[in-house]
């Protein structure tokens, strides 16, 4: 059996997690959570991670902070911006992410989003 | 030549033309003087004076000489006491001298001539009762004085006695220097008042156009300085020309000829005034810039061109003239129209002074306008963003894990609806918080030249299907416009929310008309699209807010569909006009520029708040 792709989902909001973790895991994904950037970056440190889904609002290290350190790491890494406010979504390109997404209840565009990367 | 014949001649010549001149209506000053000039074309004679007798009867005073060249005084003063002339007279006598003796004093009238004269001719001017004077002429060569020829200018003495009895007596000369001065006086008098009048009109108008009349009329009317004609030019400071602006004839303005005059050689007297600041006095047909400014081919006369000038700066010219009667142009002329000039220029700068802080006023109540609404704005995108964390996030779990127990909740035993009824609403607000974030932010533009018919026709595409449910007609008379500079994203968003409300409007069916067209004005012109629904229109005291964020007269409606459409054509340099039938219905227009770049630069982008970071 092919082995699952892990996705790290990095966000402050514990339920946030809770319903990421549910809807990715019934996709097939390996779900890793991390609710601040030293977290991402040590979990990402230890784990073969595919994907990341990033939350850009943060206490400490933001989004964009744990972005640009995750792309030193590894250039090729999918990351996929999630955020509750739009308002970043000019800057994308100078950020260089993959993917940036407005969360809603609605997880579909993520799945589309992942899966378009995932393959 | 036989004498015979040449008398006759002379005769003929001279009494004809006396006559005219006894008859015109010059002063009595410029008929003597005429007299004597002529007398000395007729008799060929080095000069010709007419000497009056002055009271007492003891000197002369020259009053009218056919040359002044040899006299240092502008006026005829000098006395002299001549008793063989002052006997003759009183005789009645002609006094004749064919060739000059030592027996004869020869001096004053040496002086008087300028030259040794050789030859002497007096002749009483007088009538049955009074002595008027001498008419003398001297010859410089001895000259034999014909009896025929003394007659004749005993004719001539006998109607120059006609013209003085016709002037009662002659005045002394300080007497008539006093009267040229009274008459000198009650013209500027005249004048005088007339620039009091038109002043005080001027110092009470602030607008350019009534000053430019006002000073037209001052000076061709019949109440005002009297020239029949006169233009005034402006300084375009830009374009470092002239402009013809005003133009009037006798009182009566006319419109003004689209005449540029440059302000250098080819600008002639006009330009030359402007740039030595002084008037010029010009005959019109001799410089090609004055002939075009009157009309061309017509008759041109003596013109004077006057700077306009306020605070040093030359603000333009006024030209008059008198084409009617060719009267000439004199310096007091010049004089009075220079403080004509001198007061429109102050008023000219008063009424734009008046003008720049006028605008400069409105341009602030705007500029605080665009403040107030820039302020909350900016107070609006923190609260969107604070809302956006605040209650996005929860949101998100709250409808997410809905969605989620859906699907894990076995059977019909109502939870299940209860769950969708949760996911519906999360929905909802959602929407509505997405709408809200929407008008807080900065929208992301993108702008090409597209068709404004084309946009219209996609958004009544989209709307095709729940028009047709609701029973609503659509009318649509799209006329060929210019394409524009436009977020088509943007406007199809406006017009989709003004198509909505309209619907809305209209819950049991009604008509839709969609209009375009093109409206042209000085800054580039407008194309228009309206919106007319039958809705039965905006009740009169909800109209003024239409516009502003949140409100709303719907029972599901953010309050943000118009206020989110406003900003966007506002940020396009257009706007959105409203015409309101309460009862009937309402109809939208969304006017966007035609000008190649109608970014709203003078619209307020509020800056979001939160910090932003570069990935380097």
């Amino acid at each position: 059996m092919e082995e699952s792709k892990k996705i790290l989902v990095v966000d402050d909001e514990e339920s946030i997690h809770l319903l990421y973790r549910e809807e990715l895991e019934e996709e097939g994904y390996q779900v890793f959570s991390a609710t601040n950037g030293e977290e991402a970056l040590e979990i990402f440190g230890s784990n073969p991670i595919d994907l990341v889904i990033l939350d850009i609002n943060m206490p400490g290290m933001d989004g964009i902070e744990v972005l640009r350190q995750l792309k030193a790491q590894k250039p090729s890494l999918p990351v996929i911006l999630s955020t509750a406010y739009s308002e970043y979504k000019h800057d994308l390109g100078s950020w260089a992410s993959d993917d940036y997404i407005v969360k809603s209840s609605s997880l579909d565009e993520l799945k589309t989003s992942i899966r378009k990367r995932l393959g | 030549m036989s004498p015979d014949h040449s008398l006759i001649k002379k005769t003929k010549d001279l009494l004809p033309r006396l006559i005219k001149i006894n008859h015109a209506t010059v002063d009595l000053k410029d008929r003597l003087e005429q007299t004597v000039l002529l007398i000395v074309e007729a008799f060929e004679v080095a000069f010709c004076g007419f000497f009056s007798l002055q009271t007492g009867g003891d000197h002369f005073i020259l009053e009218a000489a056919s040359d002044y060249s040899h006299r240092k005084e502008g006026r005829c003063r000098l006395d002299i006491k001549e008793e063989n002339l002052r006997q003759a007279i009183q005789k009645k006598r002609p006094l004749i001298i064919a060739e000059w003796s030592n027996d004869f004093p020869k001096e004053y009238w040496q002086k008087i001539a300028g030259y040794e004269p050789r030859s002497f001719l007096g002749i009483p001017v007088s009538d049955e009762n009074v002595t008027y004077g001498a008419l003398v002429l001297l010859h410089d060569r001895p000259r034999a004085w014909v009896q025929e020829e003394v007659n004749l200018l005993d004719l001539a003495s006998q109607e120059m006695a006609g013209m003085l009895r016709s002037t009662d007596v002659l005045l002394p000369s300080e007497e008539r220097i006093v009267e040229t001065l009274a008459r000198e006086n009650a013209g500027m008098v005249r004048e005088l008042s007339t620039l009091y009048k038109i002043s005080g009109h001027l110092m009470t108008t602030v607008s350019v156009d009534e000053i430019g009349k006002t000073v037209i009329k001052a000076i061709t009317g019949d109440e005002g300085l009297g020239f029949d004609r006169a233009v005034i030019c402006l300084m375009d400071e830009q374009e470092e020309v002239l402009k013809e602006v005003w133009r009037g004839e006798k009182g009566e303005e006319s419109s003004a000829r689209d005449i540029i005059i440059p302000l250098n050689k080819d600008g002639g007297a006009l330009a030359r005034a402007v740039q030595e600041r002084v008037p010029i006095t010009i005959n019109a047909n001799s410089d090609p810039v004055l002939s075009k400014i009157w009309f061309e081919g017509l008759d041109c006369a003596d013109c004077a061109v006057v700077p306009i000038i306020a605070k040093y700066k030359v603000m333009g010219v006024i030209v008059v003239d008198s084409f009617c009667n060719n009267r000439a142009i004199t310096k007091e002329n010049v004089c009075v129209i220079s403080m004509l000039a001198n007061h429109t220029g102050l008023a000219l700068d008063n009424a734009r002074l008046y003008t720049f802080l006028d605008r400069t006023n409105k341009e602030l109540v705007e500029a605080r306008g665009l403040l107030a609404e820039a302020e909350k704005l900016a107070a609006m995108g923190e609260m969107a963003s604070t809302l956006a964390h605040e209650i996005r996030n929860p949101l998100v779990s709250i409808g997410g894990l809905a969605r989620r127990a859906i699907k894990v909740v076995n059977g019909d035993n109502g939870g299940k609806r209860y769950l969708e009824v949760i996911v519906d609403e999360v929905g909802r607000l959602e929407k509505t918080l997405n709408e809200l974030l929407d008008y807080a932010q900065e929208p992301e533009e993108s702008y090409a030249k597209k068709d404004l018919n084309h946009i219209v026709e996609e958004c009544l595409e989209l709307m095709h299907r729940e028009f047709e449910e609701a029973s609503i007609t659509v009318k649509k008379d799209l006329k060929s416009i210019p394409l524009i500079w436009c977020d088509e994203r943007q406007i199809k968003h406006t017009l989709f929310n003004i198509l909505l409300n309209a619907r809305q409007a209209m819950p049991g069916g009604g008509a839709i008309r969609v209009s375009s067209s093109v409206e042209e004005d000085d800054a580039g012109g407008y194309v228009t699209c309206t919106i007319k629904d039958t809705g039965g229109g905006i009740p009169e005291a909800s109209l003024h807010n239409i516009f502003n964020p949140f409100f709303t007269t719907k029972k599901e409606g953010s309050g943000l569909g118009l206020a989110i459409s406003y900003r966007i054509v506002s940020h396009h340099g257009g706007k959105i006009e409203v015409e309101n039938e309460p009862g009937h219905g309402v109809a939208f227009s969304v006017k966007l520029p035609m000008n190649p770049e109608p970014r709203g630069h003078n619209v307020y982008k509020p800056k979001n708040k939160i910090k932003k970071q570069k990935l380097e």
